[in-house]
């Protein structure tokens, strides 16, 4: 008789996202621990590119470059990482249909991936060190290989003006469903069956260049699909100030439009100008290795729009590349639920 | 941590049927991660000199203080006060090093310290500012955290979020550092006292220094004689900085009109050593 899977049920449940899957859970009723029963089917995985490493010509678009999972077990993404000869070069994710996924427009390498060298203001970090500051997604993406195929595809833009090769990598873990006993199959597909949230990327709706020392406003518009919840923002900019951490070329103002909120703000009278109270780059966001973690996940409603204030502090054209990170969710309203049950 | 996202939540429909289903928390849509300048938003010190900014917080809502960041030309003291408490929140000026992060590495206090407006009025925050570099210097404070818009709220959800801002405002942040300033001698050696003072007892949760060369440290309680350490530690692994700083791994008990000896050997002669203490007041208001 196979050992049922749930015994003490609240202990044996692996919750998504909350660490790994237990390596031994209690069993109340033979009063002893035991291996969890999902372990031996879960495990860690990097799925690379295929190749494992691509050359992008100076200034150009890769190919969408595939990233094949086998058709052994489903893949959950909780990193990304890359490694380049020039770490300045941005990343679109796409389905087998070459429908944009998980960004609203291509992001830069340095906000969603580590393995460059990195600076905080008081410590200096080597690319040697770089795996055990992985870029952790926020929310893991659950990739069912029966339901969304079994290859996504990446598109690199180098931004550095020379030839760049390139190894990207996502990081997870592998849930080899294929050939597991019955109960195993059937948590595994509460896993993610349950799922009503999927990491998201939000960066400006258009390039952000900004003339010399000067101020442009720029718009991220939240898509009207979803709420999004933004946990960690990063960015990164081709210019820098001697002697400070990268960021520091340029200030940034934030208003969240519905409410006409400035989300950075001193002594506030209304209006406010847009200089005003303003913070500079490097105080409001952080990189891939190091993101600024929100003190509270800030909740978007569908359709909102976040105006950004950028000012330019050096005297020359600088590219400023903006990345939240969060996740959408999808969840239905009480009545949405009725609707689709008695309606 | 930040507020759940959504709750659960039962509709019943005339035909008798009861749909469970989640709504976007209520509280959730009038709380917003915030940069709360200072004003100045920047401020530039003569060689030496003393200045200080202000942080504000208007009556749209109240502001949880979670952390800090900032930047400078060159290194500063600083010193907190609460205006509307009026609360010193350390014994003495403390190194920037020590506490001020940037957005990679924000130094996290201890507890968040809510700034609350409930009731109407203002807060407000002084931070004074002494140059230790000696040359002009340019400085920029962030204080981030959680604002609570809890007045333009719907009356159901302000009662909640009021409940909430008030259950958090009782504790607050606090500093130690040496009572004088702490110079090694000649030989690398020395001896400091940092000492709890009499307002409260406090709870120790990380441990900061600012130096430019490794030493050895041995802390031992004045009134127990018991010390922290078996033997002398070395200083890169006992103590941090603003960006990672030591965090006991249990918080430390500091009574009031205690004093703990900080005894140093094998560090530079002459070499000035700033250590700081954060923590929390145990002490309600």
């Amino acid at each position: 008789m196979p050992v049922p899977l749930y015994v003490g049920a609240d202990q044996i449940r692996y919750i998504p996202g909350a660490g790994g899957v237990p390596g031994l859970v209690y069993d109340v009723q033979r009063g002893k621990h035991v291996p969890h029963p999902l372990k031996r089917y879960v495990k860690p995985y990097m799925l690379a590119t295929d190749p494992a490493t691509v050359t992008v010509t100076a200034n150009t678009v890769s190919d969408p470059i595939p990233l094949v999972i086998d058709g052994k077990g489903h893949f959950e993404v909780l990193y990304s990482m890359a490694e380049a000869t020039d770490f300045n070069f941005t990343v679109a994710l796409f389905d087998p249909e070459h429908r944009p996924l998980l960004m609203n427009r291509e992001i830069h390498a340095r906000t969603i991936c580590s393995g460059f060298a990195t600076a905080t203001a008081l410590e200096t970090f080597t690319t040697a060190g770089a795996a055990g500051r992985p870029f952790i997604w926020p929310e893991p993406w659950f990739l069912n290989v029966e339901k969304h195929g079994r290859a996504l595809f990446a598109t690199f833009r180098d931004l550095s003006g020379s030839n760049n090769t390139i190894r990207f990598s996502l990081h997870g873990r592998r849930y080899y469903h294929v050939g597991a006993p019955a109960g195993v199959q059937r948590e595994i597909e509460r896993l993610y069956k349950q799922r009503v949230s999927m990491p998201y990327f939000y960066t400006t709706d258009r390039e952000v260049i900004l003339a010399a020392s000067t101020t442009t406003d720029f718009n991220m518009r939240i898509s009207d699909d979803a709420y999004f919840e933004c946990w960690k923002k990063m960015a990164f900019t081709d210019q820098t100030v001697a002697s400070q951490p990268n960021n520091a070329s340029f200030n940034v103002q934030i208003f969240e439009r519905q409410d006409d909120r400035p989300l950075i703000a001193g002594r506030m009278t209304r209006p406010q100008a847009a200089s005003a109270f303003s913070t500079r780059g490097d105080l409001y966001f952080g990189d891939a290795e190091f993101p600024y973690l929100a003190d509270e996940a800030d909740l978007y409603d569908p359709n909102t729009l976040l105006k950004f204030t950028l000012a330019n502090q050096v005297a020359s054209e600088n590219r400023v590349h903006l990345t939240y990170a969060g996740r959408k969710v999808f969840v239905p309203s009480p009545e949405e639920v009725y609707d689709m049950v008695y309606r | 941590m930040s507020l759940a996202t959504f709750i659960p939540v039962e509709l019943q429909y005339e035909d008798g049927q009861i749909i469970k289903g989640l709504q976007p928390n209520p509280i959730k849509r009038h709380v917003r991660d915030y940069t709360l300048a200072s004003d100045p938003v920047t401020i530039t010190l003569a060689g030496s000199g003393t200045g200080f900014v202000d942080f504000v917080v208007d009556q749209q809502g109240s502001f949880e203080w979670r952390s800090i960041v900032g930047t400078s030309t060159g290194v500063f003291s600083i010193e907190f006060l609460d205006n509307g408490r009026e609360v010193n929140l350390q014994n003495r000026a403390l190194h920037s090093n020590t506490v001020i992060g940037t957005a990679r590495r924000p130094f996290r206090l201890p507890v968040p310290y809510m700034l609350s407006t409930v009731g109407g009025g203002r807060r407000a925050i002084r931070a004074s500012l002494t140059d230790l570099s000696t040359s002009t210097n340019t400085i920029r404070l962030n204080l981030k955290g959680r604002r609570w818009y809890q007045n333009e709220a719907p009356p159901d959800v302000q009662a909640q979020m009021q409940a909430e801002i008030n259950k958090r405002a009782a504790m607050y942040d606090y500093w130690l550092t040496t009572e004088e300033a702490f110079t090694l001698d000649g030989s690398g050696n020395g001896q400091a006292i940092i000492r709890a003072g009499h307002e409260a007892d406090t709870e120790i949760y990380k441990l900061m220094l600012q130096s430019a060369n490794p030493f050895t440290f041995k802390i031992r309680e004045e009134s127990t004689l018991r010390t922290l350490m078996s033997d002398f530690i070395d200083s890169r692994n006992g103590m941090g900085n603003a960006e990672f700083p030591y965090i006991f791994a249990d918080t430390y008990y500091f009574e009031r009109d205690r004093f703990l000896i900080i005894e140093v050997e094998g560090g530079t002669a002459s070499e000035e050593l700033f250590i700081t203490m954060a923590g929390r007041r145990l002490r309600y208001f």
